[in-house]
C-alpha cells in the first residue's frame, strides 16, 4: 500500500480498513469488521467453486443424453454442489458476514464478546472448507449433500469421508458464530438498548444463532455415525450390519430442515431493515415480526418429518397392518 | 393443443384424480395470495409514495385486530390443506382387501418384479386395469424409490424392510415408472414401463411365454431346501399353518401379529422374539437367503392360512 493522498478531513479518520495493513494484520485480526469480510472474501470463492459445478451440470443437460459428462461424473457435480452451496455458501452467507459486521454496531458494541474466538471460527471454516475441497479434488463424492444411508456408509466409492469430515468441522465454526452472537446479544447492549428496542436484524441474527448451536451438534453425530459405520462397519444405518437407514434420515433433517431457516432468517432481518430505511418508516408490528422470528427458529425443530413423506411406512404404521 | 405441452401426466389410476384436485387448490391459492400481496405492494408503494422533499412520514406502529386477522385466515388455509391431504394419504396407503400381490425387488440399477402366479420381470410390470394392485417392496442395497407418476404413487424401497403402496389402474396404455430416490452412479437410468392391460389380455399374458413356478410353489421349494421343514414341520418349532396375520404369543408374555416383518425378522434374527413355549434353537437365515427367496416363502407362508381368523385394522 502505497500512502494515500489525503485530500478531504473525513478520510484522514483512522478506520478497520486502514488502521493498518499488510497479510498479517488481516490473517491476524480480532476485529469484527474484518473477519466479516474474511468470511466475506471466503464465502464469495467457495459461491464460485459451487457455481461452476452448475454450470458444468446445466452445459451437461444441452442435450437429453448428455453432452460432456459420464454420469458418476454428473453426480459428483451435484452432490460438490450441494454440499459446498449449502454448507460452505449459504449458512455462513449472512449470519458470517452481515452478522459480524452489525452486530456490534447495532447494539453499541465495541466488537463481539469473544473477539478471538470469533477469529477462530474463521479458521475453523477454513479447515472445513478445504477439506470439502480436498474431497473434489482427491476424486469427489457422489452420495449427494445429503449422504443418505446405506449408500453413503456401504455402497459408495468416492470420498464420502473426507467430504463428511470437511462438513463436521465447518459445523463448528456455525457453532462458535452463534455462540458469541448470543452471548453478544445478552450481555453486551449499550445501556437503556432494551430487547424491544433491538433491530429486528439482530432478533433474526439472534434466532439464528440458537439454531446454529441446538442443531448443528445433532448433524456432527449423524456424519460421525456415517463415518463409523463406513470405516469400522459399526451397525446404525445399513441393515445389513444390523442398522436403519431411515433412522439417519431423522437425525440428518432434524438439523438439516432447520438450516432451511438459517438461511431464511437472516434474510427477513436483512428485508425489515431495507425496506423500512428506504421508506423512512418504522416497522409495521415490530413485536410480531421479533417474536415470529423467535417463533420460526423454535417450531424449526418439530417438522423434519415432511422430508419423508414417502420414507418408509412411515406415517401409516399403526394406522393399517399390511395384509 | 396441449398433446406437445402437457402440464401433468396423464391420470391413470383411481386415485390421481383426488391428488390433482389437492394440487390445483394449492396452487389457486399460492396464485392467490402471491397476486394479493404483490398488487398491494405496487399499489401502497404508488399510493403512499412521497411527493414532495419536504413531506415526512406518518408513523404507523401496528394493528393487533390486523396481526390477528392475517394469522387466522392462514392458519385456516393450512388447516383445510393439512385435513385434505392427511385425509388423501391415509386413504392411498391403504391397499383394499382384494388386492393382487406383486413384489417388487429394487437394486443397483434395476428392477425385478415378480408375479404370484410366477412370471419375474425386469424393468417392465404388467398389470390388468380395473383391479386393485398392491406392490410389496424392498431393497437388496440402497434405498430406491418406486415412482408411477401416471398413477400418483410413490414409496421407497428400502433394504432391510418391506414398504407398500397400491393402486388401480383406470386405463390401459403404458406409463414409465422411475428410481425416485437418489441410488448410485446409474440412478438416472432405473426405470421401466408399466404395462396395464384388458382383464382378458392380461391373463394371456400370464399364461403364455416361459416363465418359472408360482411364488407358492417356490416357496415351498425353499422351504425344504433350507431344512424348515425339520424342525416347524416336526413341532420343534412353531407350525406355519394359519400363522400369517394372526396374533403369536412369545415368551416374554406380549404378542404380535405374524405380518410380513415379523416373518421377515423371525428368518434373519431368529432370537428377536421367541415364541411362548418354544426353545431359541433357530440359527439365524441372514446371509443365506435371498429376498427373493424370503418373498418366496413369505407366499408359501401366506398360503398355509386360512381366510378367517385374520387380524385386520
Amino acid at each position: 500500500m502505497g500512502t494515500a493522498v489525503v485530500e478531504t478531513g473525513i478520510e484522514s479518520r483512522v478506520h478497520y480498513l486502514n488502521a493498518s495493513y499488510g497479510i498479517k494484520s488481516w490473517l491476524l485480526t480480532t476485529d469484527h469488521k474484518r473477519i466479516a469480510l474474511l468470511y466475506l472474501a471466503s464465502i464469495t470463492f467457495f459461491f464460485f467453486v459451487g457455481g461452476s459445478a452448475a454450470v458444468l451440470m446445466r452445459l451437461n443437460l444441452i442435450e437429453p443424453q448428455g453432452a460432456l459428462l459420464e454420469p458418476a461424473t454428473y453426480n459428483k457435480l451435484f452432490s460438490m454442489h450441494g454440499i459446498i452451496m449449502v454448507f460452505l455458501f449459504m449458512i455462513p452467507s449472512i449470519p458470517a458476514v452481515l452478522g459480524n459486521f452489525l452486530v456490534p454496531m447495532m447494539i453499541g458494541a465495541r466488537d463481539l464478546a469473544f473477539p478471538k474466538l470469533n477469529l477462530l471460527s474463521w479458521y475453523v471454516f477454513m479447515v472445513g472448507g478445504l477439506f470439502t475441497l480436498y474431497a473434489v479434488i482427491a476424486g469427489g463424492v457422489d452420495t449427494g449433500w445429503t449422504f443418505y444411508t446405506p449408500l453413503s456408509t456401504t455402497y459408495s466409492n468416492t470420498n464420502v469421508i473426507s467430504a463428511a469430515l470437511g462438513v463436521f468441522i465447518a459445523g463448528f465454526s456455525s457453532i462458535l458464530t452463534g455462540l458469541n452472537f448470543i452471548v453478544t446479544i445478552h450481555k453486551m447492549r449499550a445501556p437503556g438498548l432494551t430487547w424491544f428496542r433491538l433491530p429486528l436484524f439482530i432478533w433474526a441474527i439472534y434466532s439464528t444463532s440458537v439454531i446454529q448451536i441446538l442443531g448443528t451438534p445433532v448433524l456432527a453425530i449423524s456424519l460421525t455415525l456415517v463415518a463409523l459405520e463406513r470405516v469400522f462397519h459399526v451397525g446404525v444405518f445399513d441393515p445389513a450390519v444390523g442398522g436403519d437407514p431411515i433412522l439417519f434420515q431423522h437425525l440428518f433433517w432434524f438439523y438439516s430442515h432447520p438450516a432451511v431457516y438459517i438461511m431464511i432468517l437472516p434474510s427477513m432481518g436483512v428485508v425489515s431493515e431495507l425496506i423500512t430505511a428506504f421508506s423512512k418508516k418504522r416497522i409495521f408490528g415490530y413485536k410480531f415480526i421479533a417474536f415470529s422470528s423467535v417463533a420460526i427458529a423454535a417450531i424449526s425443530f418439530l417438522v423434519w418429518g415432511h422430508h419423508m413423506f414417502v420414507a418408509g411406512n412411515l406415517c401409516t404404521r399403526g394406522l393399517y397392518s399390511p395384509r | 393443443m396441449w398433446q406437445g405441452f402437457p402440464i401433468r401426466p396423464e391420470q391413470a389410476s383411481t386415485i390421481a384424480r383426488g391428488v390433482d384436485h389437492l394440487y390445483y387448490f394449492l396452487t389457486a391459492v399460492d396464485l392467490f395470495f402471491t397476486a394479493v400481496i404483490f398488487l398491494t405492494v405496487f399499489y401502497f408503494a404508488l399510493r403512499y409514495r412521497r411527493r414532495s422533499e419536504k413531506e415526512k412520514a406518518t408513523q404507523v406502529e401496528g394493528s393487533l385486530p390486523l396481526e390477528v386477522l392475517w394469522t387466522f385466515i392462514p392458519l385456516v388455509f393450512v388447516v383445510v390443506t393439512f385435513l385434505w391431504g392427511t385425509n388423501l394419504y391415509i386413504r392411498n396407503s391403504r391397499p383394499p382387501e382384494a388386492s393382487t400381490e406383486i413384489f417388487v425387488i429394487g437394486k443397483q440399477w434395476m428392477w425385478k418384479l415378480q408375479h404370484p402366479e410366477g412370471p419375474m420381470e425386469i424393468n417392465e410390470l404388467h398389470v390388468p386395469v380395473d383391479r386393485p394392485i398392491k406392490l410389496t417392496m424392498t431393497s437388496e442395497d440402497v434405498i430406491h424409490n418406486f415412482y408411477v407418476p401416471a398413477f400418483r404413487v410413490q414409496k421407497d424401497v428400502v433394504p432391510g424392510m418391506y414398504t407398500s403402496i397400491w393402486f388401480q389402474a383406470t386405463v390401459t396404455g403404458r406409463y414409465h415408472f422411475f428410481c425416485n430416490s437418489y441410488c448410485g452412479t446409474n440412478h438416472a437410468l432405473m426405470g421401466g414401463y408399466v404395462t396395464v392391460m384388458k382383464p382378458g389380455d392380461y391373463e394371456q399374458w400370464l399364461s403364455g411365454g416361459i416363465h418359472g413356478e408360482s411364488m407358492v410353489s417356490a416357496g415351498a421349494k425353499v422351504y425344504e431346501q433350507l431344512a424348515c421343514i425339520t424342525c416347524h414341520g416336526t413341532g420343534k418349532g412353531p407350525p406355519f399353518v394359519d400363522l400369517f396375520g394372526r396374533p403369536v404369543k412369545l415368551s416374554d408374555g406380549t404378542t404380535v401379529i405374524a405380518d410380513e416383518a415379523y416373518i421377515r425378522e423371525s428368518v434373519l434374527y431368529p432370537s428377536a422374539k421367541i415364541v411362548a413355549g418354544y426353545q431359541p434353537i433357530m440359527p439365524t437365515y441372514k446371509g443365506q437367503v435371498s429376498e427373493e427367496q424370503l418373498l418366496q416363502l413369505m407366499a408359501y407362508i401366506k398360503s398355509l392360512s386360512s381366510a378367517e381368523g385374520k387380524v385386520t385394522k
